[in-house]
């Protein structure tokens, strides 16, 4: 049996290793006696002289030992009286009766070198059958009461556990399970397994109680000391246990009837903090998984009444990761985990222990308790979210306690009460203080471990604590969870219904939406910015003046959703990434294209309820304001288009007039600092309108002037003014049959307008071409005029290489605008003559050297291969100029 | 002929596709059809076959586009991220609409040679056209929102005739689409990366992209749907044109045929 480390220094035992050399010393003198007397088969004397030998361990130097060096010289003792047992066991067996050296002994003079050699010879007696075991065991155990000092007396208790442990009566037939056979031989030899319990028990009693007198009997000065010293004897005391274990075997009804009881009782009796939190701690290691499962209902009530102060993270935590590794280890074991109702023996006995622990358990220990419990929760019955969120509740509670210093509860707040407690806190000036570090990474990890475990963002709105949880964070931890949550969705499978959900989820997700933190009165923080169109910012030109007839006051105070114009948008955006470095730009980015990703988790299959839970995913996502708003609400807009195109699909003709509506509005929400993307959606709202119908056509219009106007006012970047000019020829182009004639001349006009008046000739040539394209037959002329001036504003072009590709894009489009049937360019030569125009240049010497002229000539080589393939088209060309 | 992005690809191959493929090799471009398809027999060896090519190396070049990621889809499909691991794809070829910094992240982390163009919803400065060499062949990439009037094939070639380039790769419509045009060169439309819907089409294409097999001026195409989640039909189609095949699991000689025959992709059609 060896003892841990960490021995007791010199210093404070100054003459321990004199007295230690001494005492060795001595029992090997006097082990040369006993080994003479044996020799020589003088019995008598020998007992004498063992008894002697016993007598080291109550010497005046003994006494002054440590227990480490005690311990020495108790084995040294141990060998010797072994020498004496192999001799009378050896006699024994040729048939000499025990029993009279059973009472020889017992005139030794000395009590502890008496019990010592009436142990000794009592393990042959009983060894050898001559007696029944029951009786002397009884007798043994009750002797060593005659000791009571603390450090000899376990010594001598421990000496005779080790003695009788493999001469107990019966463990071997009980843990074969043959328990009739155990009986029947039991009663003749006189001892039955409860006989052995009864014993260890006793004697792990009378241990224990030693054990926690060895430090009562010392001055507080001493006490570190001796915790120390302690410590080093818990093994003595700490092996009942596991011969209590070898002898229970796989017997639950006994173990639970009478050893566990047992045991218990005397770990809250002792009330002593070392020895509770060691011997609950062997408890919970020992025994088999299926005991601590049947029993864990004793076990933690037994954890609810230890003394305050007691190390209640090693027992729970050693309990929990226990069963948490049993459950995940097969499928049966989950099973019986769950039978058992493990958790819920936890869920209602841990308050309990919590409350009677108090201050004194801090709460990163009830943190880390909670983490395990967390993972024992995942990991036995993943499917029962009602026991991960009592697990939060655990920690929002606990939590409440250790940090609302300004509000301090009178008793514990039971989990199912936590959300109530925020919520009704809400209104009141409740303040918490931050979580220290180590604090707040347990809890992000109790968080993290649910959200992998998981893995839907449904599953985890349906805990109520989560969210009170979270509020305990820093903003940082709580965005980072936040875009974790979101992120968990790796299927997007739609899980949110109704409205309820969705706010929830927002509740979730706040930090994200928010530039601030979260705190525990939740959302109250949240800025006003309600969704309202009737606002100052929807007035037109046309009623400005209103504008003086408003109070200042109204004025500043210009909902989120749409800031005052362009320039302080610019100007926001200049603030915005001064303030940020570039990785937190991209952070922003990323997160934000997260929130945007909500809309595939709302359930669309019914139209109609689809479309009030979008109303609702706009309200929060206005929330955000002008920097989020534009990264969040496009997907919402595209997703209600496609909700258009769905209700079409199920000719549900009424709604879908609802639905573009929205979609309009929420494009006019998009900050004019991001006018380019909200063009770009003004022209899918208005290209989905002309793919629906004929009842949705009056959204085309009505979108298509919208962009032009954000175009006129907003755009003005030249390459922007490009793109978006492009975009919006294009979508003309594309929506022209659900426009009425003169809607289409108005826009169409409008459009030509503008791309004659592009900052640079090739801007202005590409656009006209395009623009050529627009028309029809009927508006054949335009067409022409479209042509004619592309290749006037290619020919002002100062460039040659520029405007032979120009020219060359013309002659595509004048080929394009021919095959269509539109108009004739072969009509005056204008498409030779522009062709002549590109030859010439190409034929010039600075083109032929060049690699770009080369290009270019290859490309109207092609041109020139393709008119020749479609002579039949082209009758009017002129094939020999080419 | 067998190419392994690492995952359960449906393969087709055999020696009698690579020989009547590679008789071909003197014909260059645009050239006539000479044998249109293998015979049936050969098709049954190319759906049980040994790898071919596996004696040179492989050029391949993804085309690829239309994530509309986050507008209007969440995320590229786990099967298709498994499909294009990293290191095994020469060129990215994209057409555009990224909508965000992530999937240009993604794309270039599965080759080092992307080329990007700008689709219609693009706020980064990504080029209008772009064109890339590959073997012997030009491929020009665009996105093809621009085309007047949109969608059409005269536009498209038109657009081929100004690039000057072999293959063109366009996107916009979200529709699969490989052919051949009147004058020759190959048109290929990857269709969308995430099935993506269109704002003018009230019908939802499943996701797809399109590999293409260079050697010198031979294009094999490989075109991959995500049907649901469970199998992934690999349509081939050689250029200059020689045989299309529509294959997977479920799919016998018979269907291959018709598919052929109509020109049709096997691929269902999902409504909005």
């Amino acid at each position: 049996m060896p003892l841990s480390g960490g021995g007791v220094t010199a210093s404070v035992r100054p003459d321990e290793g004199r007295h230690h050399r001494e005492s060795t010393a001595s029992v090997r003198l006097k082990a040369q006696r006993l080994r003479r007397a044996l020799d020589t088969d003088r019995l008598e004397d020998a007992v004498k002289i063992a008894a002697d030998v016993a007598a080291e361990l109550r010497s005046s130097a003994a006494a002054e030992l440590s227990p480490k060096a005690y311990y020495d010289v108790y084995l040294s003792v141990c060998a010797e009286l072994r020498l004496l047992e192999m001799y009378v066991m050896e006699s024994a067996r040729r048939g000499a009766p025990v029993r009279e050296l059973y009472e020889r002994v017992q005139e030794t003079p000395l009590v502890l070198p008496r019990l010592y050699l009436l142990v000794t010879a009592g393990s042959v007696y009983v060894k050898s059958m001559q007696a029944p075991p029951k009786d002397v065991l009884r007798d043994l155990v009750e002797m060593c009461a005659g000791v009571q000092h603390p450090q000899r007396g376990l010594f001598l208790r421990a000496y005779l556990s080790q003695m009788m442990k493999d001469k107990l009566p019966h463990a071997a037939a009980v843990e074969n399970g043959e328990e009739d056979a155990a009986k029947e031989t039991g009663a003749v030899a006189g001892g039955t397994v409860q006989d052995s319990i009864d014993f260890v028990l006793r004697n792990f009693t009378e241990m224990n109680r030693l054990w926690v007198r060895m430090q009562h009997d010392c001055s507080p000065r001493e006490m570190e000391l001796r915790e120390k010293e302690r410590l080093e004897l818990r093994l003595l005391v700490g092996s009942n246990i596991a011969t209590l274990s070898r002898l229970v075997g796989s017997d639950l009804a006994l173990y639970r009837g009478k050893v566990l009881h047992a045991i218990l009782d005397q770990i809250v009796s002792c009330n002593d903090a070392i020895a509770q939190e060691y011997l609950a701690d062997c408890v919970a290691q020992v025994f088999p998984d299926e005991f601590q499962l049947a029993t864990l209902d004793a076990f933690m009530q037994m954890c609810g009444k230890l003394k305050k102060g007691v190390k209640m993270r090693t027992i729970l935590v050693s309990i929990i990761d226990r069963l948490r590794r049993f459950s995940a280890s097969s499928a049966d074991a989950a099973n019986t985990a769950r039978d058992a109702h493990a958790f819920d023996v936890f869920r209602s006995e841990m308050p309990g222990v919590m409350r009677r622990q108090g201050t004194s358990l801090p709460l990163t220990d009830r943190l880390r308790i909670y983490s395990s419990l967390m993972s024992f929760a995942l990991e036995s019955e993943p499917e029962r979210f009602e026991h991960v969120d009592n697990v939060l509740g655990f920690c929002v509670a606990d939590m409440d306690k250790f940090l609302g210093g300004e509000h301090p509860k009178k008793d514990g707040i039971s989990p199912r009460t936590a959300v109530r407690l925020s919520s009704a806190s809400e209104g009141k000036d409740r303040s918490y203080s931050a979580l220290s570090a180590e604090d707040e990474r347990l809890a992000v990890n109790v968080l993290t471990m649910l959200l992998e475990a998981f893995g839907s963002v449904g599953s985890v709105l349906q805990l109520e604590n989560y969210v009170v949880l979270q509020r305990f964070l820093s903003y940082d931890k709580q965005r980072a969870l936040a875009a974790q949550l979101l992120m968990s969705a790796k299927g997007y499978t739609p899980c949110i219904e109704d409205e309820g959900t969705l706010e929830k989820l927002f509740k979730y997700v706040a930090p994200l939406v928010q530039d601030r933190r979260v705190d525990e009165r939740g959302m109250s923080e949240k800025e006003g910015v309600e969704f309202e169109r009737f606002d100052v910012t929807s007035l037109t030109h046309h009623h400005e003046y209103l504008l003086a007839l408003i109070p200042q006051s109204h004025m500043s105070a210009v909902p989120g959703g749409k800031p005052e114009g362009g320039g302080t948008a610019a100007a926001d955006d200049v603030q915005v990434s001064e303030r940020y470095t570039i990785e937190e730009m991209a952070t922003f980015q990323e997160d934000q294209e997260l929130v945007a990703k909500i809309v595939y988790l709302c359930d669309d299959t019914d139209v109609e309820r689809a479309l009030s839970l979008y109303a609702s995913l706009r309200q929060e996502l206005l929330h955000g304001g002008p920097r989020r708003v534009p990264i969040t609400l496009p997907s919402l807009i595209l997703a209600s288009l496609r909700l258009a195109l769905r209700c079409q699909a199920e000719e549900k003709v009424e709604v879908v007039e609802d639905v573009l509506g929205f979609a309009g509005e929420c494009v006019s929400l998009i900050p004019d600092s991001h006018a380019l993307l909200a063009l770009r959606l003004q022209l899918h709202v208005a290209a989905t309108g002309a793919s629906l119908g004929k009842h949705a056509w009056r959204f085309v219009y009505d979108n298509l002037s919208e962009a032009f106007v954000l175009f006129e006012q907003h755009i003005t970047a030249a390459r922007e003014q490009h793109t978006a000019l492009e975009l919006m020829i294009v979508s003309l182009g594309q929506t022209q049959r659900s426009l009425d004639g003169e809607a289409f001349a108005a826009l169409s006009r409008r459009a030509v307008k503008h791309a004659t008046q592009a900052l640079t000739r090739s801007d202005q040539c590409v656009l006209l071409c395009l623009c050529a394209q627009l028309f029809d037959v009927e508006h054949a002329g335009l067409a022409r005029e479209c042509v004619d001036r592309a290749r006037r504003a290619a020919v002002a072009c100062m460039n040659a290489a520029e405007r032979v590709l120009l020219l060359l894009d013309v002659s595509r489009t004048a080929v394009a605008v021919h095959e269509a049937g539109v108009c004739d360019v072969t009509e005056e030569n204008r498409l030779a003559d522009t062709l002549g125009k590109i030859r010439d240049i190409l034929a010039g010497r600075a083109a032929k050297s060049s690699p770009l002229g080369k290009l270019a000539a290859a490309r109207y080589q092609r041109l020139v291969r393709h008119l020749k393939s479609c002579s039949k088209v082209f009758e009017g060309l002129d094939y020999s100029r080419l | 002929m067998f190419i392994d992005l690492g995952a359960e690809v449906v393969v087709a191959n055999t020696a009698q596709t690579r020989s009547s493929f590679s008789s071909v090799a003197t014909a260059g471009r645009g050239a006539e059809l000479s044998r249109p398809f293998p015979e049936k027999r050969d098709a049954v060896q190319s759906l049980r076959g040994e790898p071919a090519f596996l004696g040179r190396k492989m050029v391949l070049v993804l085309a690829i586009g239309d994530f509309h990621i986050p507008y209007r889809s969440p995320t590229l499909a786990q099967r298709f991220k498994t499909l294009l691991m990293p290191g095994k794809i020469q060129f990215v070829l994209c057409t555009g609409n990224l909508c965000s910094a992530e999937v240009d992240q993604y794309l270039r982390s599965i080759s080092p040679d992307v080329h990007i163009v700008t689709g219609d919803m693009d706020s980064a400065p990504y080029p209008a056209k772009a064109v890339v060499n590959v073997g012997s062949l030009g491929f020009g990439i665009c996105h093809g929102h621009q085309i007047m009037p949109s969608g059409t094939t005269s536009g498209i070639e038109s657009l081929r005739r100004e690039m000057g380039v072999d293959v063109l790769i366009t996107g916009h419509t979200h529709k699969l689409a490989v052919w051949q045009g009147k004058e020759g060169g190959l048109y290929v439309n990857p269709g969308s990366a995430t099935g993506a819907y269109s704002t003018t089409k009230t019908e939802v294409e499943p996701p797809s992209f399109v590999l293409m097999d260079v050697q010198g001026s031979k294009v094999v195409t490989y075109s991959y749907v995500l049907d649901g989640e469970v199998c992934c039909p690999v349509i081939l189609c050689s250029f200059p044109f020689r045989f299309l095949l529509v294959l997977d699991g479920e799919l016998t000689l018979p269907s291959v045929y018709s598919c052929i025959k109509t020109g049709r992709s096997a691929c269902r059609k999902r409504s909005v």
